[in-house]
């Protein structure tokens, strides 16, 4: 704990020293009061703009516009010359010259902003310990407004993201609705723990576990889904070591921050969106339609009926929403709050998702030196879920399309009862889409409070209290009578409780001094988490009723869990002449995960940003053209925790011995030593540019090197132990982001922006401890090894001739090498976005997104149980049926893996939506401001040569090293959207 | 002014609010290793658990020993590692199943009796049940040492103050265990076990004192100092057994799991078959049968261990009165070892039911030391056939390498992978 209070009494004096700091350099120069006014309005159309953002710069004085777009500042500064920013959320910002000497009031006049259509000018607050111009970091800082959010109809918030982030590999694992989305910055950095980033909601770490309460075959949905797409205001997105150092322990996946809408400035704003769809499946196997079961030459071949289970698992599923936010506010009090209605259809049958979303933000002025700010939003959801997806048993509807002979007939008889398959062990898909329930239940409350003050005009101080809890409970019902190892019927019911409660407190100070600004930001936080998992089951029900108390032979099971992490930071940024900023910063993290000898751990991160285009003697070469050039440079390290709460420790088991409850110890050994996966990155980039800003580039180039990956290390077993969890892997992940936004046209008429968005990314596996090893939950396939990337697939492959053909045996089938070999990698090569977005006059928008990736590999397991000759639905096993290809084709085929790693390359029609906006005599005739029509298509067509329902879908979910797994897997639906929006 | 007022208000709330959450955040979910090893209740916990430990793995030696002795038929269900084992020689290697499994549940035990040894005297305890602790868990680990030294050659005897344990030889290994059984003994007879510790850690069915006295015994007998095997033996009382308890549920008997549940392998028939007729001793281990296993061998099957709450003895009276033939008979005090082998033979049971109901030999058909021990061979044989103890009897009588299909085990894959000290195979 020592060291704990060091670091804190460390950041308490830093504080304390910048106090008096900026007290002394205050009080050597002469103040005066001064009124500084102004007007801020749109350059193109002369509309005021409201509540746009007046700073002195390296002061914290400040003012907001008003109705009328007039703003006053006043200020007690030293005469002398200073720099006054304009700025408004979508408007470029403008920087006046100010000279402050005798006169007590100074008029700036009228002040035109610019409209910022490719988003040059952001500050950005994620990961760089205060809000920032991005023309000073040194690391790129990916942004997204939350229009785009909003307007793509995607099924959760992270699902929205893809295509939209640089650096991002954006999948939704599942079409089954209720989340189910992983979101890999930067390549994957971790084997053993989550590769998911840290999301952060208003500056609360929000939780989004996957958590697999119950067993659905190996889908499982994460808990970002909670939140309301309709709520974003934008996000920021960091994506290494580079840029989250800052974020300290929690930082190795990146960060992922959102802003949700706040209150502005005016008259209240309703604003009612309703909106109604359908989705599909996009494409469906070809199934066997033979009408014999078995090959000519068998004698017991005999004339079968066959169906395509297809049309029974999938429909046209359809959704709505109505939501309804009202905003508005006063120069001191601001408010934001809305509501959201959700109902969705999967499109496998039986599959339903609810949700209703509450939010309300306030912020309050409580006099001219401190804001207050609150969030609150509460979710309730419930699904019903089916089971689906063979990674972990054989209960799945997909799966059993697969495996159950589509000549037998699975429908119910007359007394409602399902003949049992005739493929043991697994279910009848028909019994568990009517039957078997398995519906989840979230309930989840987020809130925030934050108090912001500026006691002096160096000085800002930030507290801010995040609160995140829910309760997951999740229920398995299969009435007696069941097929699939059921007949006794099974009630499962698992809750886990999660608390997750941050505080933070950051103090700014700006310092000016000549050609040099010195900002200094220090801060200390604290964060807590608790979760509770309790499980318990029983078999052998009572007719009809499903729930606990009807069954017999109970289970239970209980987990608890309890982390505590803090933290402490400093970080200096020098800025010479608005060129040159230099930015250095350390955070020291404590965490209870980690072992009690390296507790604190450091890091550090250091970078470099040059305006070069600032420069004179650039505007006079290549400023005609070049209009824009930066350079930055950033290194840093952070950190990955453990995937377990309690590894460090060594615990004991039960065993008993002559009826008496005894303890032995857990062949794992606790890790006295245990510290975090650690992650060094540099990047270098460049952002530019062209032609007065038409075109703009971001560039990057990046290598993260992560050591200490936490891996089980195998023991001496003569120790009593057999492993120990130990930071002893390596790995590496190498590439490049590039991002070209252009404005194509622009005028009165139209006005046309594209962007494309290139990503890849190379990750090796530099170092394990011990042999390859086989992923859990994969049947072997996905593989972990030195000098591969993470979770390629492994396998036997055909036997070839010299040329390459398949070396046929004498019957004329494929045969097997036995011998494995890698076969394939499930890492994408390329990330690919290009979209575009058109405005016709006012009124209509147009926005296509065509995104994809290129060069992963996908294991199609669904096509190879579909071609196994046992169960033979597949369309190909009809050849063999007919005796086109030799008996036993299929069943040789099979054994081959090869045979079923496919190129998942694909690029998709991901978004295509036209919206008509009106604000005209019959809308004010309505009481609106305006109103919007919108038709959004998602997923509408696929660029592929994948055999199976959507390269896209992985059967294990969001889990860190199997990827790329088609297993009857739910499809991304091909979705049609119609909306509404009222606004008034 | 304010802006003072405001930090220390702001920092105090800070305080206390983080105050509230510690970075020693304990484990809930399981005992830890502090919390047992320090504790009363931990202690004695663990002296339960170590036995059960025990107790899981008592089939390993049984089929090491049976195996390599060619006693024991695998059977179609068989798992290839026991078939690796009947085969034997090269086909056994470090990656075989029983190889590692017999070194890693003997070196759990080990590993228990180690913690208990070290941090029983730490504790606050009744001085009869610290004493009744210490004493088992040296005993525990003096019989752990004791069998995998008569199955690899070397053995790690120190285990927890190193990540890498180092070896020792078996002459270093037997004194060893010799000296931990002695020291058991002293620690009782010092400080009898209290109730508490009889009643409620103590094994149901298992004699401490006796065993003590049995192991010193056996392992005296096995390092070839007959004395003392001889004066251990005497000290045994006769009308009393020693065996681990199973029950149906949370400790189910092993030997039973393999041989009646699983049936992986069967004796092999010549063992019955060769036995001298009217052997009581053969319907208690094995019933007729009529099955061939896997390679084709006539089998038996077992009549012993039959139900999964069967107990397992951890010495049988008849042994004590074979150590002390055999201690006689090395002796070259071959009266004395005539006297003790005919009760052997002639008794028609005992208190662990076994009886050979044979006649007794007489000095002339045995006429020399050589005879004498052939015969004492021939007994053990038939009265310890699932002991563990046929594979170091067949070496220290020295039988004929082909009695055997290995001489020693390699040792396990999983030890030489991650620790370096591990000595070289034996060729055999």
């Amino acid at each position: 704990m020592s060291a704990l209070y060091k670091s804190w009494k460390c950041v308490g004096e830093l504080i304390v020293v910048c106090v008096f700091l900026t007290q002394l350099t205050q009080a050597q120069q002469t103040r005066q009061t001064y009124t500084i006014t102004g007007t801020v309005t749109d350059a193109k159309t002369g509309e005021a703009l409201v509540g746009a953002n007046v700073t002195v710069r390296g002061t914290s004085v400040g003012a907001s516009a008003d109705r009328e777009g007039k703003y006053t500042i006043l200020a007690t500064l030293a005469p002398g010359s200073y720099r006054v920013a304009h700025s408004f959320v979508g408007y470029k910002t403008k920087v006046m010259d100010l000279q402050l000497a005798q006169q007590a009031i100074v008029e700036v006049g009228r002040i035109g902003l610019d409209e910022d259509l490719l988003q040059i000018q952001e500050v950005v607050v994620t990961g760089t310990g205060s809000a920032m111009e991005k023309e000073r970091l040194g690391n790129a800082v990916a942004t997204l407004a939350g229009s785009r959010i909003a307007d793509a109809f995607a099924p959760t918030l992270d699902a929205a993201l893809v295509g939209k982030i640089a650096g991002a590999q954006v999948q939704q694992n599942s079409g089954t609705p209720g989340g189910g989305v992983s979101v890999r910055l930067r390549g994957t950095s971790t084997i053993s723990a989550s590769a998911e980033p840290l999301y952060i909601i208003d500056g609360v770490i929000v939780d989004n576990s996957s958590n697999e309460l119950v067993n659905l075959g190996g889908y499982v949905g994460n808990r970002i889904a909670d939140l309301n797409p309709n709520d974003v205001d934008r996000i920021e997105v960091v994506k290494g070591a580079a840029a989250a150092a800052l974020y300290g322990s929690r930082a190795n996946n990146g960060v992922i921050q959102i802003f949700t809408k706040r209150g502005q400035l005016g008259t209240p704003r309703v604003s009612y969106r309703t909106q109604a769809g359908m989705g599909d499946i996009r494409k469906t196997y070809e199934v066997n339609m033979y009408g014999f079961d078995k090959p000519p030459s068998d004698a017991t071949r005999k004339q079968v009926t066959r169906r395509d289970y297809q049309e029974d698992i999938f429909r046209t599923a359809y959704q709505y929403e109505n939501h309804l936010a009202l905003s508005g506010g006063n120069e001191n009090t601001k408010y934001y709050v809305s509501g959201t209605q959700t109902s969705e259809q999967g499109i496998v049958e039986a599959s339903d998702y609810q949700k209703i979303n509450f939010r309300a933000n306030l912020d309050q002025f409580v006099n001219s030196w401190l804001k207050f700010a609150a969030g609150a939003n509460y979710v309730y959801s419930y699904t019903d879920r089916v089971p689906n997806g063979g990674i972990v048993g054989g209960e799945g509807v997909i799966t059993n399309f697969a495996f159950q002979p589509n000549w037998f007939d699975l429908r119910p008889n007359a007394e409602g009862k399902y003949p049992t398959p005739p493929f043991a062990g697994f279910a009848n898909q028909l019994e568990v889409m009517d039957l078997w329930k398995a519906p989840l239940r979230v309930n989840r409350f987020i809130g925030s409070l934050q108090f912001t003050a500026t006691p002096m005009n160096h000085l800002s101080i930030d507290y801010r209290a995040g609160y995140d809890q829910y309760r997951e409970n999740a229920t398995r019902e299969i009435p007696i009578g069941s097929s699939a190892g059921y007949l006794t019927g099974f009630s499962q019911q698992a809750t886990k409780d999660v608390l997750q409660v941050n505080n933070d407190i950051t103090a700014t100070h700006t310092f000016l001094m000549d050609d040099l600004g010195f900002t200094t930001a220090a801060g200390v936080s604290h964060s807590y988490y608790e979760g509770t998992t309790v499980i318990a089951s029983v078999r052998d029900l009572i007719p009809v009723s499903t729930i606990l108390s009807s069954g017999a032979t109970a289970t239970a099971a209980e987990y608890r869990e309890k982390r505590v992490i803090y933290g402490s930071f400093l970080q200096e940024t020098v800025g010479y002449q608005e060129k040159l900023f230099l930015t250095g910063a350390l955070r020291i993290d404590g965490a209870s995960t980690f072992g009690e000898d390296d507790r604190f751990q450091l890091f550090p991160k250091a970078s470099l940003s040059y305006v070069l285009s600032n420069e004179e003697w650039w505007k006079e070469t290549f400023g005609s053209t070049l209009n824009r050039f930066k350079f930055r440079f950033a290194w840093g390290q952070s950190g990955g925790q453990p995937a377990g709460t309690y590894d460090r420790f060594s615990v004991y088991v039960q065993q008993s011995n002559s009826n008496r409850p005894g303890l032995v110890n857990s062949v794992l050994l606790g890790n006295l030593n245990l510290k975090p996966e650690r992650m060094t990155e540099i990047e270098v980039g460049a952002d530019f540019g062209l032609f007065d800003d038409r075109i703009t580039v971001e560039a990057t180039y990046y290598e993260k090197q992560v050591k200490d990956l936490l891996l089980q290390r195998t023991l001496p077993p003569s120790t009593g132990f057999s492993g120990i969890l130990d930071n002893v892997g390596e790995l590496e992940n190498k590439g490049f982001e590039l991002m070209i936004k252009g404005i194509a046209w622009n005028d009165d008429m139209l006005q046309w922006i594209s962007s494309f968005i290139v990503s890849q990314n190379k990750n090796k596996v530099t170092k394990l401890y011990g042999p390859a090893f086989a992923a859990a939950n994969s049947f072997g396939i996905t593989r972990v090894a030195e000098g591969e990337p993470l979770g390629f697939f492994y396998g036997p492959k055909y036997l070839r001739q010299a040329d390459g053909s398949l070396l046929l045996d004498a019957q004329g089938r494929p045969q097997r090498n036995p011998v494995a070999e890698k076969l394939g990698d499930p890492n994408p090569d390329y990330i690919l976005a290009f979209t575009n977005e058109f405005q016709v006059y006012k009124n209509l928008s147009v926005y296509v997104q065509f995104d994809g990736m290129m060069g992963q590999d996908v294991f199609n397991f669904t096509r190879r149980i579909l071609e196994t000759p046992a169960f033979g639905n597949g369309k190909g096993y009809e050849r063999e049926l007919s005796g086109e290809l030799p008996v036993g084709y299929y069943n040789n085929r099979r054994t081959v893996f090869e045979e079923y790693v496919e190129d998942g390359s694909f690029i998709k029609l991901r978004e295509l939506s036209i919206g008509y906006l009106m604000d005209n005599e019959f809308t004010q005739g309505l009481g609106l401001r305006n109103l919007q029509v919108r038709l959004t298509g998602r997923n509408l067509f696929s660029i592929d040569d994948y055999s199976g329902y959507d390269p896209e879908i992985n059967a294990a979910s969001q889990s860190t090293l199997v990827r790329g797994f088609d297993w009857s897997t739910v499809p991304l639906p091909r979705t049609w959207i119609l909306s509404l929006t009222l606004n008034l | 002014m304010k802006t003072n007022k405001l930090l220390t208000l702001v920092w105090c709330a800070f305080l206390l609010v983080a105050a509230g959450c510690e970075l020693d955040q304990l484990n809930p979910n399981a005992p830890t290793e502090a919390q047992v090893l320090s504790t009363p209740e931990g202690i004695k916990a663990l002296a339960v658990g170590m036995q059960a430990q025990y107790g899981e793995g008592v089939n390993e030696k049984v089929e090491v020993s049976n195996f390599l002795t060619r006693w024991y038929a695998t059977m179609p269900s068989s798992v290839l590692g026991l078939r690796e084992l009947e085969t034997g020689g090269s086909d056994v290697q470090g990656f075989n199943g029983t190889v590692n499994n017999m070194w890693s549940t003997h070196y759990r035990t080990i590993k228990s009796a180690e913690d208990l040894i070290t941090n029983a005297p730490k504790v606050t305890l009744v001085d009869g049940t610290r004493s009744g602790i210490i004493a088992l868990a040296k005993l525990y680990k003096a019989m752990s040492i004791g069998e995998l030294i008569e199955c690899y050659e070397q053995v790690p005897i120190e285990v927890t103050s190193s990540l890498t344990p180092t070896f020792a030889n078996r002459t270093a290994a037997l004194d060893y265990v010799i000296s931990l059984l002695e020291q058991a003994q002293q620690e009782i007879t010092a400080t009898p076990p209290s109730a508490d510790f009889n009643a409620s850690i103590l094994g149901i069915g298992f004699d401490l004192t006796n065993t003590i006295r049995a192991m010193i015994a056996r392992y005296a007998l096995i390092k070839g100092d007959h004395d003392k095997a001889l004066s251990a033996a005497n000290s045994v009382d006769p009308t009393k057994t020693s065996s681990i308890f199973y029950n149906s549920s949370t400790s189910r008997n092993p030997i039973y799991l393999i041989t009646i549940q699983l049936v992986y392998y069967r004796p092999v028939r010549t063992w019955r078959t060769d036995a001298e007729a009217g052997d009581g001793r053969v319907a208690y281990w094995v019933s007729p049968g009529t099955s061939n296993s896997f390679l084709s061998k006539s089998v038996d099957d077992f009549n012993q261990f039959k139900t999964d709450n069967a107990k397992f003895f951890v010495y049988l009276p008849g042994e004590i009165t074979l150590i002390k033939a055999e201690a006689y008979a090395r002796k070259n005090d071959l009266a004395n070892a005539l006297i003790e082998l005919n009760k052997v033979r002639t008794k028609a049971t005992d208190p662990a039911g076994i009886g050979a109901g044979l006649p007794p030999k007489t000095a002339a058909t045995l006429p020399n030391q050589g005879a004498m021990l052939d015969e004492i061979f021939k007994q053990r044989q038939y009265e310890l056939f699932i002991t563990g103890l046929l594979l170091g009897d067949s070496r220290r009588f020295s039988k004929p390498q082909a009695d055997r299909t290995r001489n020693w085990l390699p040792f396990p894959d999983t030890e030489r992978l991650s620790n370096p000290n591990t000595p070289t195979d034996p060729a055999f």
